[in-house]
């Protein structure tokens, strides 16, 4: 199978799992980017159009140690599936970390109240 | 005039075995006791150096521990300063001190095994130091964003606790050794 293929593949599981929230994605120290930390790699996707003015998404993959094995940047300026799937998988990661931030704040209120 | 001859040398070689066997008997015990006497000293020396061994390997772990304690003091030192770098955006200082507190912790794990930190514990606090050394790195080749200081702050302060425990750890053998 083709990188690309792999690449796609492995975007649309990203997507059904983060919905199913079966992966837990972290935010970074870095505005609009989220890691998912593997056994043995990490994932990255970041959204760069508040800095590039378009919008744009960075897909990473890095080894266990952090150490950058390929990046991926789509741009909308090609609108095609892929720049759609990846939108989609930002998308479903930033409600995935809103819910559990959501999830956080019901526990305290619970606990509290 | 024959005769004679062989039989002075059939009496002389019958006493000469004789004596040889009595000088072989004799011996004996001489010989046990110098095999005796060798197994001893050998012993001793091996015991002597086995000693040796063993205080040379003290002496190294406790320089070993002295050196390491310097280095977390420096290093937590350093991470403790990052706050007021971090307020002041001096990212190049703040990634040099989040490296050397990364490669202690790798040097930490790899070495020793401690009671109150687990193997999981290094590996969370190294990954997430690492993604903040590249968020800065991105920073300081120019990328416009804001890094997140809050978040920074937190994994400092979770490498500073590890660093304390192990620290404090060390600092507690360190000790027990000598008063012993």
């Amino acid at each position: 199978m083709e990188i690309v293929n792999k690449n796609k593949n492995l975007i649309n599981l990203l997507i059904t799992r983060t919905r199913e929230r079966k992966l837990s994605w972290t935010i970074t120290s870095k505005p609009n980017k989220y890691v998912l930390f593997l056994e043995a790699s990490q994932l990255f996707v970041e959204s760069t159009a508040p800095r590039i003015g378009f919008p744009a998404y960075e897909f990473s993959i890095a080894d266990r140690f952090g150490n950058t094995i390929e990046k991926i940047v789509y741009e909308s300026t090609s609108l095609n599936q892929d720049f759609q799937n990846i939108k989609t998988l930002y998308d479903a990661i930033k409600i995935n970390v809103d819910i559990k931030v959501g999830l956080a704040i019901d526990s305290i209120i619970s606990e509290i109240g | 005039m024959t005769i004679p001859y062989l039989l002075f040398l059939i009496i002389l070689c019958d006493t000469t075995s004789i004596v040889a066997d009595w000088i072989t008997i004799i011996a004996l015990p001489f010989t046990i006791l110098g095999l005796c006497m060798t197994y001893y000293q050998g012993r001793k020396i091996k015991s002597a150096a086995d000693a040796a061994e063993t205080s040379a390997n003290a002496m190294a772990n406790k320089i070993d521990s002295m050196l390491t304690i310097e280095s977390l003091t420096k290093i937590m030192d350093q991470l403790n300063n990052c706050d007021s770098l971090l307020q002041n955006e001096n990212w190049v200082e703040v990634i040099s001190y989040l490296r050397s507190a990364k490669v202690q912790l790798i040097v930490l794990q790899k070495n020793r095994t401690y009671k109150d930190v687990t193997d999981s514990d290094f590996r969370l606090i190294c990954r997430d130091i690492q993604l903040d050394i590249d968020n800065l790195r991105s920073k300081i080749n120019g990328e416009e964003f804001e890094p997140d200081k809050v978040l920074i702050n937190n994994h400092i302060d979770k490498a500073i606790e590890i660093l304390t425990i192990i620290h404090a750890e060390i600092k507690k053998k360190h000790t027990d050794g000598n008063s012993k």
